[in-house]
């Protein structure tokens, strides 16, 4: 087993490169926690079934990878949350500091909270 | 389960109609900030204003920050080892809305609380306004 130590990243023209990857995990019932996390400074909640994901450092642009699920919420009868939204602090633009994920039932859209959302953040390389 | 000592509540000015929402810091931020590991809270402003004057001016789709000011999140000297208090309020500057702190009103628009202290009810939480 060896460990892999860097200070820092460099493309072959010796640009810097600086990775990014930020993820969460949070439970949004009763009052709202983090799970596990990295690469976010914090989670907002908002409403219910929205909860909003503070990234650390800024993505340089907004094509990053993302991707966002969540699990059954079995107080809420056979409606199963479904994630209908990842978006950025307005409607309609994605932000490279922030992005918002929503919640609905499968069968009314309507929004809920479930015990258990993860969503993940990856720079387009 | 990161287990914090501290939430913000907070209403967004723009947005007075919704309920007052619950801001939770990320452990390993807090970690990062209390070994001072963070540029200036300038470095963030930045960005983000550069990014709304993009919005603003309909040019956003294919916005990139420029590459030197983004650059300076790792680059920019770090200002140090913070309390946990002050983590908290550097936090607000960088993640709450910036009219939150920025302008005064008529009422408090958030408030640091210790997390026992925020509610678990929803419905409940749902009915609250901020007061002084």
């Amino acid at each position: 087993m060896s460990t892999v130590k860097a200070n820092s990243f460099a493309n072959t023209s010796g640009v810097p490169y600086y990775p990014a990857a930020c993820m969460v995990t949070l439970n949004g019932t009763g009052t709202i926690s983090i799970t596990g996390s990295d690469g976010i400074s914090s989670i907002t909640d908002n409403s219910t079934g929205e909860y909003y994901v503070d990234f650390s450092n800024a993505f340089g642009n907004t094509n990053y990878h993302m991707t966002a699920s969540a699990r059954d919420n079995a107080s809420v009868g056979s409606s199963r949350p479904k994630v209908f939204a990842l978006r950025g602090y307005t409607d309609s633009t994605f932000s490279t500091t922030r992005e918002m994920i929503a919640l609905g039932q499968s069968n009314t859209a309507e929004e809920i909270d479930s015990t258990k959302v993860t969503g993940v953040w990856l720079k387009d390389f | 389960m990161e287990h914090t000592k501290y939430r913000v509540i907070f209403d967004d000015p723009d947005r007075l109609e919704e309920p007052t929402k619950v801001l939770v810091p990320a452990q390993q931020w807090l970690d990062q900030a209390m070994a001072g590991e963070l540029p200036p809270i300038w470095v963030y402003w930045q960005l983000q204003d550069d990014e709304q004057r993009a919005i603003d001016e309909g040019r956003h789709e294919d916005f990139e920050h420029d590459p030197e000011k983004h650059a300076l999140q790792w680059t920019a000297p770090r200002i140090g080892p913070l309390t946990e208090e002050e983590a908290m309020e550097f936090l607000c500057m960088k993640d709450l809305p910036r009219r939150c702190w920025a302008e005064e009103h008529n009422r408090p628009m958030f408030k640091i609380v210790r997390t026992e202290q925020v509610p678990n009810d929803r419905q409940f939480r749902n009915a609250w306004e901020m007061t002084l």
